[in-house]
């Protein structure tokens, strides 16, 4: 009896030190690509694991729209802590679901409000330009290269480049919803007619970012929607100019990327400090190296070189939150029309 | 008589309920649940709103663009067949009934890598200065009916071969004695045979494709051509627009509902003959003979096989391609890492899912050969309708009740553990269509000289019928198995994203923007498919055609 007493008391002994000395989990929501092996999610992980005593538990979603399908389902009984990877595109519909607390981090501590920053919840932590990259390589049917457009509409009306583009679907995807705020910006009114010569053009419209971009690096098209910091990616990793980002007069759309805490949170104080670690000046290298977007803070220090070769836009372009919100629903189902023909 | 009356003639009833409750109690909770969120003006609005109505019209079309597709080649290369020469038939056969349990996601993606602008043939067609039409195609809202109709009519057109191949030989031996001609011949003794056969494939190739998910999220080209199925995952997993999963489960669920009934009234009806496997190479020379008579007609129907079977293997062999020249290159073993554990997953989904399929399809098929033998028809057709229930609920439909399921009703249960009942009671009707034909040729009438012989039913089993049956369980447990490991809707949804299958692994590394090593699963699926497929190719005694 008392050997059983014994045996009874060491386990407990034992698994109350295991507990004791458990670490806390601190479960993210991510897109794919920032948590797969070549995007900053695993180094990130590293780092911020060794200085909070903490483990990161990463959610894959496909898409900053998967992730806010899946917020709404959860409700408000989401396991995660922290959302990462949502993009200003969809922050108005992010703050309408109202799941998510105050950040507590004050806006001076990123260099954002020079692009009129949506959502009060959310910290940004990177930005970009929206842009056709464009494959210098490519060759037309009959075997000549294809020229470069010189600017957007040469690249919406040119017969050259009809079939030639691939886009996102902007149901799915950020960036394909970020499009149609790039034309509306550029063309106001003259948007559904923008939108027509963009259907003429298009060879395939993907569900996400990562699809379009394979089927662009495979060669099945010469151009595909991404980033202009896309560029930086293949002259930095790959050594390669061959894929190159194309730079309009008409302007580019700038887009920024936040997290936000949920309000269901049970770690709020640990999901505080990776925000804050986020915005550090090692973490926001990490970030501008292997997600290839500008850092927010202003810093120039260890960035990849290639950031000094790529051009920037000359003209930044900018909805107001109010009338993305107010219009976000009309201009897709405008997409959809157009593309359904 | 008496024996009829005892427990057992219950089981195959109380298993099928099972199955169909699991696959219709989501759906209906679902709906239950969403219509008092939702007004009747509301669903009548989405419906005619546009995108469902357009959805609506696409599905249908493409799936009856493939159906016909369907029964027009898949005869045609099946008769192609007896032309060609013997290891090539072999090969040809294992490759038809392979490609039916195929990962579409990989006949999608293949078929990019090797018909796409950049493809590997695409290449090839250039440098010879030639055009590439199916490019074109691949690019269109023709892809998704190009691609079911390369998943269904290898494996229609290998059933057709073997059905023929049923017929008795007396009637070829009477029919050469006779003297009669090959149009003859067609009319009277190869047609009866190929017209169920086809006209079923037909039908089971437009359900397939009305809930075709994997190759259009692959080779969709937008909202041009969106189904059903896929504006249904679109509601759920972006927009998070459970009304409109709502309304779009209903009209996919009530679509697939009236096709299935259709289908099984003409299947019911097809005189399919069973069990005459006699004098093989006799019946194979006639049939061949028959088929050079006309010179131009032997020449087109080997043409077409040899295509089909080109086209069937080219995005096999571009996916093998791209996964070889992966592992040239770089070091698997540490990019890798993550695979085993979704192989792991993949396993505790679909060896559970076959074990269920093969003992429930063994229940319910003993069941109902019992009735048919007490004459009891319609009690045996309610048995089978109640079966073949499933068939009616789309995966994704499925998988949707499943999500709103666990949601609303707050159960603490996990969705995962919802997947392996969920993947049996999809492949469930594949399984009884296999086994069926093999039990009631082995067992009518034996039930009979068991009551003579005072055998138990338990003592039954166990002595007469499990060793008679072994073989064609197995077989039933391979297709399953086949079936379940190359799901991908179902798991898509209802998965734990920590711990994904194969397929959704795959699907996550084309996203992740890892093409080659997504073709290493992708090929890893493919020899596990045709390793099993193999066995029920060998099972099914067509290695001696």
């Amino acid at each position: 009896m008392l050997k059983i007493a014994y045996i009874t008391l060491t386990l407990l002994s034992v698994s109350s030190q295991s507990l004791a000395t458990t670490s806390k989990e601190l479960v993210i929501y991510a897109n794919d690509s920032f948590i797969s092996e070549w995007g900053p999610g695993p180094t990130l992980k590293k780092n911020f694991e060794s200085e909070c005593n903490c483990k990161i538990k990463w959610i894959a979603a496909a898409d900053g729209a998967a992730t806010l399908a899946r917020l709404k389902i959860d409700g408000s009984r989401s396991k995660a802590d922290v959302v990462i990877g949502l993009d200003d595109s969809i922050a108005a519909a992010v703050d309408s679901l109202g799941l998510f607390a105050e950040s507590g981090i004050p806006k001076t501590s990123t260099a954002i409000d020079k692009f009129n920053n949506h959502s009060p919840k959310l910290v940004p932590y990177d930005f970009g330009f929206y842009s056709f990259m464009f494959d210098t390589e490519a060759r037309q049917k009959d075997g000549k290269l294809f020229r470069r457009p010189t600017s957007l509409d040469d690249l919406l009306t040119s017969e050259q480049f009809s079939k030639s583009v691939l886009i996102q679907d902007p149901r799915s995807s950020a960036t394909g919803l970020g499009l149609l705020f790039w034309l509306k910006s550029v063309y106001g009114d003259a948007y559904e007619k923008a939108l027509s010569k963009l259907r003429q053009q298009t060879l395939k419209v993907g569900k996400g970012w990562s699809e379009s971009y394979s089927l662009f690096t495979k060669g099945e098209a010469p151009f595909v929607l991404s980033y202009s910091t896309s560029e930086a990616y293949h002259r930095e990793i790959e050594k390669k100019s061959r894929f190159q980002a194309l730079i309009f007069p008409e302007g580019h759309y700038a887009v920024v990327e936040s997290a936000g805490i949920l309000k269901t949170s049970k770690n709020k104080a640990l999901a505080k400090s990776f925000l804050e670690f986020l915005l550090q000046e090692k973490s926001q290298q990490i970030i501008a190296s292997m997600n290839w977007m500008y850092p927010i803070i202003e810093t120039t220090k260890n960035l990849p070189a290639a950031f000094s070769i790529i051009q920037k836009p000359n003209k930044v372009l900018r909805l107001g939150p109010s009338i993305i919100d107010k219009n976000r629903r009309t201009w897709t189902e405008q997409w959809e029309n157009t593309f359904r023909k | 008589m008496t024996y009829w009356k005892s427990k057992h003639s219950v089981t195959g009833f109380v298993v099928a309920a099972l199955l169909a409750t699991i696959s219709l109690l989501p759906l209906i909770y679902a709906l239950m649940t969403l219509m008092s969120d939702t007004s009747a003006t509301e669903v009548v609005e989405r419906l005619y709103g546009g995108s469902v109505l357009n959805s609506l019209i696409f599905t249908i079309s493409q799936a009856f663009l493939t159906a016909v597709t369907v029964c027009i080649f898949g005869p045609l290369c099946a008769l192609g067949l007896f032309l060609s020469p013997k290891t090539y038939r072999k090969f040809s056969l294992t490759l038809r009934i392979a490609s039916f349990c195929m990962p579409s996601i990989v006949v999608a993606s293949g078929l990019i890598l090797a018909w796409g602008r950049a493809g590997f043939f695409s290449k090839a067609l250039l440098y010879l200065d030639l055009g590439n039409p199916i490019s074109d195609i691949i690019y269109s809202p023709y892809a998704i009916v190009f691609a079911n109709a390369l998943m269904n009519i290898p494996f229609c057109s290998g059933i057709i071969f073997k059905r023929l191949l049923e017929i008795p030989s007396s009637q070829y031996k009477s029919a050469s004695m006779l003297g009669l001609g090959s149009v003859q011949v067609f009319k009277t003794l190869l047609w009866p045979v190929i017209k169920p056969v086809a006209v079923y494939f037909a039908g089971l190739s437009f359900l397939l494709s009305m809930g075709s998910f994997g190759a259009l999220s692959i080779l969709g080209t937008g909202p041009q051509s969106e189904t059903i199925e896929l504006a249904l995952y679109q509601a759920v997993y972006y927009d998070g627009d459970w009304s409109q999963g709502g309304v779009l489960s209903v009209i996919h669920t009530l679509l697939c509902g009236f096709f299935a009934l259709l289908m099984i009234a003409s299947h019911s009806a097809a005189p399919i003959k069973k069990g005459a496997h006699g004098d093989l190479p006799f019946q194979f020379s006639f049939i061949r003979n028959t088929l050079k008579q006309s010179r131009i007609l032997a020449v087109t129907m080997l043409s077409f096989s040899i295509v089909l079977d080109f086209l069937t293997l080219s995005p096999l062999a571009a996916v093998c391609a791209e996964a070889l020249g992966f592992i040239w290159q770089k070091n698997i073993g540490e990019s890798l890492l993550g695979i085993e554990s979704a192989a792991v997953t993949s396993l505790a989904f679909m060896m559970p899912a076959a074990v269920i399929t093969t003992l429930a399809a063994w229940a319910i098929v003993r069941t109902y050969c019992r009735y048919v033998y007490e004459k009891r028809y319609r009690i045996a057709a309610g048995l089978q309708l109640l079966a073949l229930s499933s068939i009616i609920v789309p995966p994704m439909a499925l998988a949707f009740g499943i999500m709103v399921l666990q949601s609303r009703a707050d159960l603490i249960i996990s969705q995962a553990l919802f997947i392996a009942p969920a993947l049996a009671a999809i492949t469930l009707p594949f399984a009884i269509s296999v086994l069926l034909p093999t039990y009631e040729s082995r067992f009518s009438g034996t039930n009979q000289s068991r009551l003579i012989l005072g055998l138990t039913e338990w003592t039954f089993i166990k002595k007469v019928e499990w060793k008679t049956l072994r073989t064609p369980l197995a077989m039933v447990f391979s297709i399953s198995a086949a079936l379940c490991l190359n799901e991908t809707s179902l798991v898509t949804m209802l998965g734990d994203p920590s711990t994904p299958a194969l397929t959704t692994t795959m699907m996550r590394l084309m996203n992740q923007y890892r093409f080659n090593e997504s073709a290493i699963i992708a090929c890893t699926l493919m020899f596990a498919t045709m390793v099993i497929v193999y066995y029920f190719y060998k099972s099914e005694g067509l290695d001696h055609a």
